[in-house]
């Protein structure tokens, strides 16, 4: 079963979704803030991650930065879903490492299912 | 300079703030100031003081009082603009926060697999967040902040690609959208300038009633590109022209309460076309149809 690691740091958004990748079959981690996500990230090695922008602790630049130059992390790909959707931010996150960028309220989850196999390993 | 603007009492109390954090009022206050000052020492250097250098001193001080009573007055205006800022970044996170429920009611719905049930729901859910959209954009606009990301591309393939996007609403509306264009690179900014020609498409097809004509043209005319986009639909009544770009306005035609809307895209429209130092206008006929155009 493929391991999904979810850092969200909205309690309600992050069940609704967790709920719908479980029932898809994938075993789901979640985190609520920047730091808990980069332990879990380290700890549990999953295939691929969901990663919000706006969180607490260690806000999303940060934690993709530090996911990306970690060995342990490094290839795990990740997949950035935030509120944010101004231009620089998109540019700014795949210039990090990002797979792939989508503005949580321009995508339904079918098209989120879409994009983690497109870019599971 | 209207009549409306003298009255400055007035105009301070519809910013809603005090007296002394009203720039029109703090400005008239400090003229009032330097003119007093200066005929005081004018005439006390006439009637009183033969000494020219005493009446240097005094003028030195006179102009030491008026630097620290301006510092003061120009922290007032510190304030009203530090309010403002506040004001409009609060408003963003507030809009910014409103997205995620937003989001996630449309996921639930999504996952609970409603079927036709469902479709009120979304049409509902649609509204709400083409509202908080909107409302982040304004709240942008309205910050100094704002600025554009111009970048060169062809303008023809962005109004070609959003037709595209139109084209299953414009089949099932039974509306002919056509497109005549010139191959035009222009710099602008690409996202914005997609929001605006959006907008317009978007209302083009909710005025028009069934089995309507859309025409699009994208031309060049002295060194400006220019986008006119002419429907069939209801037209703007002559009364309602003049506020037809303004914040929150909806025309009082027939359609006002079958065509939903925020009244919030033309005012958008007009505002990004403005940061681009371009111009926006419309011809419209009750009855007949509207044609809008704006130059880049």
């Amino acid at each position: 079963m493929k391991k999904i690691l979810s850092i969200e740091d909205d309690s309600s958004l992050q069940k609704t979704l967790v709920d719908f990748l479980k029932k898809q079959n994938y075993k789901v981690f979640s985190a609520s803030d920047g730091l808990n996500g980069l332990e879990l990230a380290k700890n549990e090695k999953p295939d691929i991650i969901l990663l919000d922008l706006i969180l607490p602790k260690l806000e999303g630049f940060s934690v993709l930065e530090e996911l990306k130059s970690n060995d342990l992390t490094r290839n795990i790909p990740i997949i950035i879903t935030t509120n944010l959707e101004q231009p620089e931010n998109i540019e700014k996150a795949i210039e990090k490492g990002a797979a792939a960028y989508l503005v949580k309220n321009q995508y339904t989850l079918k098209e989120l299912l879409g994009k983690i196999k497109e870019n599971i390993k | 300079m209207q009549k409306k603007d003298l009255h400055i009492i007035r105009n301070c109390k519809e910013l809603g703030i005090s007296i002394w954090q009203c720039p029109q009022f703090l400005f008239l206050l400090m003229g009032f100031v330097i003119c007093l000052s200066s005929l005081f020492i004018y005439f006390l250097g006439v009637k009183y003081i033969q000494d020219f250098y005493l009446i240097a001193l005094i003028a030195i001080g006179a102009n030491l009082f008026l630097f620290i009573f301006s510092f003061i007055i120009t922290q007032n205006f510190e304030k009203a603009v530090q309010a403002s800022r506040i004001k409009s970044e609060l408003t963003g996170v507030i809009i910014h926060q409103l997205r995620s429920p937003l989001t996630n009611l449309k996921w639930i719905i999504e996952s609970l697999n409603l079927g036709e049930s469902a479709k009120l729901l979304e049409q509902s859910l649609k509204r709400m967040t083409e509202l908080t959209d909107n409302l982040l954009i304004i709240s942008k606009i309205e910050e100094t902040g704002f600025s554009l990301r111009k970048t060169n591309f062809f303008l023809h393939e962005l109004v070609q690609e959003i037709i595209k996007s139109f084209a299953p609403i414009c089949e099932k509306l039974n509306i002919d959208l056509q497109f005549n264009f010139e191959k035009i690179e222009i710099t602008a900014d690409y996202s914005q300038l997609r929001m605006v020609i959006e907008n317009l498409i978007d209302n083009a097809i909710r005025y028009t009633l069934d089995k309507g004509k859309i025409e699009i043209d994208l031309f060049k005319k002295n060194k400006s590109a220019v986008f006119k986009i002419q429907d069939q639909g209801v037209g703007i009544p002559e009364k309602d022209k003049k506020y037809i770009f303004e914040k929150f306005f909806r025309s009082d035609n027939i359609l006002k309460n079958k065509v939903k809307g925020s009244g919030l895209g033309l005012y958008i429209v007009k505002k990004i076309i403005q940061m681009h130092k371009g111009k926006i206008w419309f011809h419209s006929k009750q009855g007949k149809g509207t044609c809008f155009y704006f130059s880049i």
